[in-house]
C-alpha cells in the first residue's frame, strides 16, 4: 500500500509519553496511520476529526476518565464501526465488566505486550 | 342558310369576348393591316385609321433582331402558325410584350390573309426579369460567402443534402460536413440552435489533427414529408471567415484572462491580508520603548521570518512554475507547526473560518528536529488551508499530524488539512482529479502548488473524503530509524547532524550594495563574523574597487550607475575564478537567472543573515571555490 490510500487509522489517547512511544514503536511495524492525543478533550476532538478505525484509550487521563471518551464516541455515527481498545493499570473485575457493557472490544493491562496488541489491532 | 345565320349569331358574343380579351389584327398576304380590334388600338395607342393600310413594322420595338422577324415571316408564308413572345413599341414610345399567335388563312391552297391574336404579357415579362435579376444577385451573394444548405434528420441526427438544397454555386463539399466533426465542447451549442430556430451559433469542426475550422450554424425550419414520419431540419452552415475566427479566438482569450484576473484578485486579497497581520505586529512593536523592544527581539525575528516566507509564497502562488532551491534545514516540529498556525490563522479569519491546529503526534516526536525544507511544507499546508477557505464552503479548517508506516518499513510524517465543507465530487474522490464540483481552476492551482512542493520533498499529496467535508494529506518520508526499538527515547541521535558552521574567518570580501541601511547592516554582520569587508555603493564603484585579492564578491542586483549584472560581466572579463554571489530580492523577476548568466557563482535571497552567509561560504568551500587564508 502506498501513501494516499486509506490505511488503518489508529488514535491512541494516553498522556504517558512512554506508553505513547511504546504504542508508536509497535504500530510502526505493522503499517498504520497513527494519531496521538493526551487527554479526554483533545481525544474526543481528534476522534471527530480523523475518524479512526481503532481507538486505544487509557482510562486514567489528566482531565478525566477514558470511559467518558468511550461513552461519548460510541454515539458517533461516523465511528460506528470503530474498534475500542482499553489500556489501563486497573485490573479490577468491576472495571472490566463495565467496559464490556460499554461495548469495548479488547482490554489490556499495562505493561503492554507487543504481539497481543498487534493482534488486537489487526483483528 | 338558316343554320349558317343561326351559327353566326351564336359566334357574335364569343367574338366580342375575344375582342375584349385579346389583341386581334388581320393583314393581307403582304402583311398590310386590314383590321385591328379596339384592344389593339388601346394597347398600341394608335387609332384604327393610323394602322389600317400600314404594316406591323410601325410597332417594331427594336428589341428583336432582323433574324427574328425573318424567321416569323418564313413560318407564316410557308402556311404554318407562328407562336412566340413579341416586344412592341406603342405610339407613346412605351415597350409592351405580347404573346402572339399568327395564323395564315388559306383559300384554295393560297394564303388569303393572316390573323393574329395576341395577349399582353408585359407584367409577366417584367416580373420574370425581376426574378431573374434577384436570382443572379443571390447567386453572387452565395458565391461571396461559403455556405451550404443541408438537412439534419430529427430521428437519427444524420446530416445529408437533397438535390433541391443545392442552391447557387456552393463552394465547398457537403460530404465533408459530418455531425461528429463538431468538437465535443461545442455540441451543446447545436442543441441550443435546434431549440431556437434562426439563432446562429458558432462551432468548431475538427477535420483532422490541428485542422480546426469555425462554422456558423443556423437551423432554419422543420420539414415534414407527406407521411410525417421522418421530420428533418433545414440547416444553413457557413464557414466563418478568418477575421471572424480571429475575433472568436480573441473573445475566448479575453474570457480566460478575466477568469485569471478574478483568480489573481482573490489570491492577492488573501495574501494582502496575510501580509498585513505581521506588518501590524511589527508596527506595534516599534511603538514600544527601547528596553521592551530589545526584550521582544525574538518575536520580531519570528514575525520577520513569517513575513519573508509569505513574500516567497506570494511569488509561488502567482507563478507556480517558479523554482525555489531546496533548502533542507533541521527544524523542530513545534516551530514548524507554529509557523503554519501563524500563517493559517489570518487566511482562515479572512474567509470567516475557524482554524485549529491539533497536536496529534507522540510527545517525544514534538521535540525532535526533522531535516526538511521548512518553506515547502509550510507553503504546501497553507495552500491546502487556503483551498479549504476559498472552496469548501464549510466553516472550520483543521490541521493535524500523524505518523504513517508502511509494511515495507518506510515511515512518513503527515500533515492533514481537513474541512467541514461540501467535499469533492465522486470522480474526484477516486483520486483521478482533485477538484470540487463547480469550481476548478483556482482549486487546481492551490493543489498543484502543494503537490509540486511535496513531490520535491519526495512526498505525496492525497485526498480522503470525510463523513462531512474533505481531508488532504501531505506525506513526507522521514528516517525510519527514529523508531528503532533498540534505541528507545533517543530519537535525536538518529537525525542527521546539522551543518557544522565553522567557516574560515578573515575572508576578504567586496560588498556591493546601493541601499545605505542594508549596506551598513550587512557590513556589520560580516565584520562580526571576522571578515575583512570592502564596501562599494554601486556597480561602477564595485568594479573600481575590485582586485584579484578578494576571496568573495557579494553584490546586489538593482543599483544606479551600473547594475549587478553589468558589474559581474565586467569583473568576469578580468577574473574568471573569484566567487561572485548575488544577493537579491529573489521574489521579483528573474534576477537570479540573469546574474548567473552573467557569470555569478550563485545567487541567494535577501536579507543576508549569518546563517545564509555561512551556508553559502560552506558550499563554496565544498566546491573548492574558497580556500580560507587561515587554512
Amino acid at each position: 500500500m502506498s501513501p494516499g490510500q486509506r490505511q488503518l487509522r489508529v488514535l491512541t489517547i494516553d498522556d504517558d509519553p512512554v506508553t505513547q512511544q511504546m504504542v508508536a514503536q509497535v504500530l510502526m511495524k505493522i503499517g498504520v496511520q497513527l494519531f496521538v492525543a493526551g487527554d479526554v478533550v483533545s481525544g474526543i476532538r481528534t476522534a471527530h476529526l480523523v475518524e479512526p478505525d481503532v481507538l486505544l484509550v487509557d482510562l486514567s487521563l489528566p482531565d478525566g476518565r477514558g470511559e467518558m471518551i468511550i461513552q461519548r464516541l460510541k454515539l458517533e455515527p461516523a465511528l460506528k464501526d470503530a474498534k475500542f481498545i482499553v489500556i489501563t493499570a486497573d485490573t479490577s473485575d468491576s472495571t472490566r465488566k463495565s467496559l464490556e457493557q460499554m461495548g469495548v472490544d479488547s482490554y489490556f493491562v499495562k505493561p503492554l505486550d507487543e504481539s497481543t496488541l498487534t493482534k488486537a489491532i489487526k483483528l | 342558310m338558316k343554320d349558317i345565320v343561326e351559327g353566326a349569331r351564336k359566334l357574335v358574343p364569343l367574338l366580342s369576348a375575344l375582342d375584349d380579351h385579346a389583341i386581334v389584327s388581320r393583314t393581307d398576304p403582304a402583311g398590310v393591316i386590314t383590321y385591328v380590334n379596339a384592344r389593339f388600338c388601346k394597347v398600341s395607342g394608335y387609332t384604327k385609321d393610323e394602322l389600317v393600310g400600314k404594316t406591323h413594322s410601325v410597332l417594331k420595338s427594336g428589341i428583336h433582331d432582323a433574324d427574328f422577324y425573318c424567321d416569323l415571316w418564313k413560318t407564316i408564308t410557308a402556311g404554318r402558325t407562328w407562336r412566340g413572345n413579341l416586344c412592341n413599341r406603342s405610339k407613346g414610345g412605351e415597350l409592351y410584350w405580347v404573346e402572339s399567335t399568327i395564323t395564315p388563312i388559306l383559300d384554295q391552297g393560297e394564303i388569303a390573309e393572316f390573323v393574329s391574336v395576341r395577349t399582353e404579357i408585359t407584367d409577366i415579362v417584367r416580373k420574370t426579369e425581376a426574378i431573374e435579376h434577384q436570382r443572379s444577385v443571390l447567386e453572387k451573394v452565395m458565391l461571396s460567402v461559403e455556405f451550404i444548405l443541408f438537412r439534419e434528420s430529427l430521428l437519427t441526427g444524420e446530416w445529408y443534402q437533397r438535390p433541391e438544397d443545392r442552391l447557387g454555386s456552393y463552394v465547398f463539399d457537403a460530404l465533408r460536413l459530418k455531425s461528429d466533426l463538431v468538437v465535443k465542447q461545442h455540441r451543446e451549442r447545436l442543441d441550443l440552435a435546434r431549440e431556437h430556430l434562426g439563432l446562429e451559433v458558432k462551432v468548431q469542426l475538427e477535420f483532422g489533427p490541428d485542422d480546426l475550422e469555425w462554422f456558423a450554424f443556423k437551423y432554419l425550419s422543420v420539414i415534414h414529408d407527406e407521411s410525417f414520419e421522418s421530420p428533418e431540419i433545414l440547416v444553413l452552415a457557413r464557414r466563418v471567415e478568418e477575421f471572424e475566427s480571429a475575433l472568436l479566438v480573441a473573445r475566448n482569450a479575453v474570457e480566460q484572462m478575466n477568469l485569471a484576473e478574478q483568480r489573481r484578485n482573490k489570491i492577492y486579497g488573501t495574501i494582502a491580508h496575510e501580509l498585513r497581520t505581521p506588518v501590524a505586529a511589527l508596527q506595534m512593536l516599534c511603538e514600544l520603548s527601547n528596553t521592551e523592544f530589545s526584550k521582544n527581539q525574538k518575536h520580531i525575528k519570528g514575525i520577520l521570518g513569517d513575513l519573508i516566507a509569505t513574500i516567497d509564497e506570494m511569488r509561488l502562488v502567482t507563478n507556480p512554475e517558479y523554482e525555489k532551491p531546496l533548502n533542507l534545514e533541521s527544524v523542530g516540529l513545534i516551530e514548524l507547526n507554529r509557523q503554519i498556525s501563524n500563517a493559517a490563522i489570518p487566511i482562515a479569519s479572512a474567509g470567516h473560518f475557524r482554524f485549529e491546529l491539533l497536536n496529534t503526534l507522540p510527545l517525544v516526536l514534538s521535540n525532535i528536529e526533522i531535516n526538511t525544507d521548512l518553506f515547502r511544507i509550510r507553503v504546501a499546508v497553507i495552500n491546502l488551508v487556503r483551498n479549504a477557505v476559498l472552496h469548501s464552503r464549510g466553516c472550520n479548517v483543521w490541521v493535524s499530524n500523524s505518523l504513517r508506516s508502511l509494511e515495507t518499513g518506510e515511515l512518513y510524517l503527515e500533515w492533514h488539512t481537513s474541512d467541514d465543507g461540501i467535499g469533492l465530487g465522486d470522480a474526484s474522490a477516486q483520486g483521478t482529479e482533485l477538484s470540487r464540483p463547480g469550481e476548478g481552476v483556482v482549486e487546481g492551482q492551490g493543489l498543484q502548488i502543494a503537490r509540486k512542493l511535496v513531490a520535491e520533498l519526495n512526498g505525496t499529496l492525497s485526498y480522503l473524503p470525510r463523513s462531512k467535508g474533505s481531508e488532504f494529506t501531505i506525506s513526507v518520508p522521514i528516517d525510519p530509524a527514529i523508531f528503532d526499538s533498540t534505541q528507545p527515547l533517543r530519537f535525536e541521535q538518529s537525525l542527521p547532524e546539522p551543518h557544522q558552521t565553522d567557516i574560515p574567518s578573515d575572508l576578504r570580501i567586496l560588498l556591493v550594495e546601493d541601499d545605505a541601511m542594508i549596506r551598513l547592516l550587512s557590513q556589520q554582520l560580516l565584520t562580526k563574523l571576522g571578515m575583512d569587508v570592502v564596501v562599494a555603493v554601486d556597480g561602477e564603484d564595485g568594479l573600481k574597487k575590485f582586485d584579484d585579492n578578494f576571496d568573495l564578491v557579494l553584490t546586489d542586483y538593482f543599483m544606479p550607475v551600473m547594475n549587478g549584472v553589468e558589474m559581474i560581466d565586467n569583473i568576469r572579463a578580468k577574473n574568471r575564478s573569484v566567487p561572485i554571489v548575488g544577493v537579491t530580492a529573489a521574489t521579483i523577476g528573474s534576477q537570479r537567472e540573469e546574474m548567473k548568466m552573467a557569470g555569478a557563482t550563485n545567487a541567494i535571497a535577501k536579507p543576508l543573515t549569518a546563517a545564509s552567509f555561512k551556508a553559502e561560504v560552506m558550499s563554496l568551500i565544498e566546491k573548492g571555490l574558497i580556500v580560507g587564508r587561515d587554512r
